[in-house]
């Protein structure tokens, strides 16, 4: 299995993102680059060039799990760590480091109903002596794999958007781009996995006031049935020239947009959609960064194509 | 030096706090207690310009971490928006809920006009099953007109409960505003202690509006680990399923893993309760992941804060009649102490 793969079909969780982080320093220690983790559980990879802007790339880091509120002979409940929706999630497994049960939803459960209402029953005393209140648990949802470009399930999206940052610090990192960064005027470059974004982005509150960058640049998954731009499976990219609540900076956008035209990347431009609420965290940082949002496309049933 | 609620003192103090009037907005006199308690045993005391108090105690150690102990001096009430043609007030709730509002005394103002609380009789409400909203209740200061009740310069002024502070039964205390006088009382006796690292007290305004001032004093401060001290929902009720009770009286601090706005530290909250099992302090987690503090603030400020909240256990809280119990005070304050003397 290679790296994308292994991060694909990864369990990241708000604050217990331990085994993906583990990975990301592992495979990114080569590049000496300078690795740093804060409060909130952001990770940052930065490496630095001679003059130049500061550059921060970066995207959500978690995918919604439980935690553990209370727990009886049989039955953990549970909250959200983060929200989803129920009707995907009802009576799927849920692993509590090593620990499975099933999420029970109420009879009557509709899109309203909140984690919170529902519990894990174990079926099993033991099993849940194992367990204490404040445990993360993930959903064990399969992740499909049609191709080797083809995948779908629930967080694939956000593991697709973490994969491509990977990748692409790796081409920055790995490899001498000093002349690239010096040619697009870029003095140093971050890559930040943004730490309990399923909790109301609040790593991203944080992350630019610790990198303090003069542009951000946010990649996060984008709904294709939103899609009002002509988005096909042979697009890779989506650029929001102009978001809902006016974050995105056009002139970063175009020169975003040029660079995929040279680079013979498809890309599409999306004018009016929702503003990532990541971003209107990260545009409020004291350095007052240019911002822009770069959209994976994602198809129904959570496909993506890598 | 072990500081004692169970001691005359310490209570007398938690009443005068909980009798000050210190709505959200109006935290001036709950200010003045605070700063006249701790003056004598800090090395700066100060007020921002949000009206923060900040002191400083600093460490006898060399090279240790700066800890921010947080407390919020604002209770739940009322604005007074508008004055109605038969001399009532008009008013908007601060942080309050309206079912526990009718009939309840109330002061208004700087004077502090004494006031009640209406309560509309049974007879003219149109909808029986519906609970009365905030809009619908009026604060009654007695005036006989409109021009009366505008000769007392109401208008934009706050309004808190008017409710005795006394013990009862087993160990317990009814009050007003133990959310959070407990967290300044229990800040204020901690002055008196000696600790190896710098301790600032930050005495905030505005959590019950979303926590401005614990922003402001974060942002000064810089803190390497910050303890928000606070009260929190006790819905032990007879019949109650524990997973729904959230916490209950009796059964120690509360020391949570996640709230309604924040993933506390895992470190800080190991800490914690690791120092509370090691010294037989009494301690519990929340069984629901509700409500938010200051926490939500501070946590996300500057570079992150490690965060953690250590909780007083409340019945009926964001009422006139709060009711917690002495023992816990005591383990909260056991707890503070010693977490702040372990971390370095």
């Amino acid at each position: 299995m290679n790296t994308v793969e292994k991060i694909l079909t990864s369990r990241p969780l708000a604050a217990h993102s331990g085994s993906l982080k583990g990975l990301l320093c592992q495979e990114l220690s080569e590049c000496e680059c300078e690795i740093k983790e804060d409060a909130l559980g952001n990770l940052y990879f930065t490496k630095k060039f001679t003059e130049g802007k500061k550059v921060m790339l970066c995207t959500h880091f978690d995918v919604p799990g439980v935690i553990v509120t209370f727990v009886d002979e049989s039955k953990i409940y549970v909250g959200g760590l983060g929200k989803a929706d129920v009707r995907r999630l009802a009576y799927t497994k849920v692993v509590f480091d090593g620990i499975c049960g099933i999420l029970v939803v109420p009879e009557d459960y509709s899109s309203s109903t909140a984690i919170s209402d529902c519990y894990v029953e174990t079926y099993d005393k033991s099993a849940c002596e194992k367990v204490t209140a404040g445990d993360k648990g993930y959903f064990d949802m399969p992740v499909y794999c049609y191709s080797e470009n083809m995948y779908s399930g629930f967080g694939v999206p956000i593991r697709a958007c973490i994969a491509t940052l990977y990748k692409t610090a790796k081409e920055w990192f790995l490899h001498d781009s000093a002349e690239k960064a010096k040619k697009m005027g870029i003095g140093s470059l971050t890559v930040a996995f943004l730490g309990q974004s399923s909790l109301n982005s609040r790593g991203a509150f944080v992350a630019s006031n610790v990198i303090q960058p003069d542009e951000i640049i946010l990649i996060s998954p984008f709904d294709t049935k939103k899609d009002t731009c002509g988005i096909t499976k042979d697009t890779k990219a989506v650029v929001k020239m102009l978001d809902k609540a006016f974050v995105c900076d056009k002139e970063l956008a175009d020169s975003v947009c040029q660079y995929f035209e040279e680079n013979s990347v498809s890309y599409k431009k999306a004018v009016n959609y929702d503003t990532d609420p990541a971003l209107l965290a990260l545009s409020r940082a004291d350095s007052t960064p240019r911002c822009c949002e770069i959209g994976l496309p994602v198809f129904s049933s959570d496909m993506i194509f890598i | 030096m072990d500081f004692n609620f169970f001691d005359k003192d310490g209570l007398s103090l938690l009443e005068s706090l909980c009798n000050s009037f210190g709505v959200s907005g109006y935290e001036h006199e709950t200010a003045q207690i605070i700063i006249e308690k701790i003056t004598p045993y800090c090395d700066s005391v100060m007020v921002d310009s949000v009206g923060n108090v900040i002191a400083l105690k600093k460490g006898k150690g060399q090279g240790n971490k700066k800890i921010m102990l947080c407390a919020h001096m604002d209770e739940v009430g009322f604005a007074i928006k508008s004055i109605n043609e038969d001399g009532t007030l008009q008013i908007d709730g601060v942080g309050m809920v309206s079912t526990v509002l009718p009939s309840k005394r109330v002061v208004v103002g700087k004077n502090r006009i004494k006031g009640v609380i209406s309560a509309r009789p049974v007879h003219l409400n149109t909808d029986k099953t519906k609970a009365c909203e905030i809009s619908d209740l009026v604060i009654d200061v007695g005036a006989k007109d409109k021009q009366q009740a505008q000769a007392l310069d109401l208008l934009g002024e706050g309004a808190c409960f008017e409710s005795e502070f006394y013990t009862f039964g087993d160990g317990l205390v009814k009050a007003k505003a133990l959310d959070d006088r407990i967290g300044c009382a229990i800040l204020c006796m901690l002055t008196k202690e000696s600790f190896d690292s710098d301790i600032y007290f930050a005495f905030t305004v505005g959590e019950e509006l979303g926590g401005v001032g614990a922003a402001a004093a974060t942002r000064r401060i810089n803190p390497d680990f910050c303890i928000v001290v606070e009260g929190t929902t006790a819905s032990d009720f007879d019949g109650a399923k524990e997973q729904d009770k959230v916490c209950s009286i009796r059964n120690g601090a509360v020391c949570p893993f996640m709230d309604g706005g924040t993933l506390y530290d895992k470190d800080l909250y190991t800490c914690i309760h690791e120092y509370a099992n090691d010294n037989g302090i009494k301690i519990q987690v929340k069984t629901k992941i509700a409500g938010g503090t200051d926490a939500a603030k501070i946590q996300r400020s500057l570079e992150g804060i490690k965060t953690a909240v250590i909780s007083l256990p409340c019945r009926y809280i964001h009422s006139s009649s709060s009711v917690a119990a002495i023992e816990d005070m005591q383990s909260m304050y056991k707890l503070i102490s010693g977490v702040c003397k372990k971390l370095k």
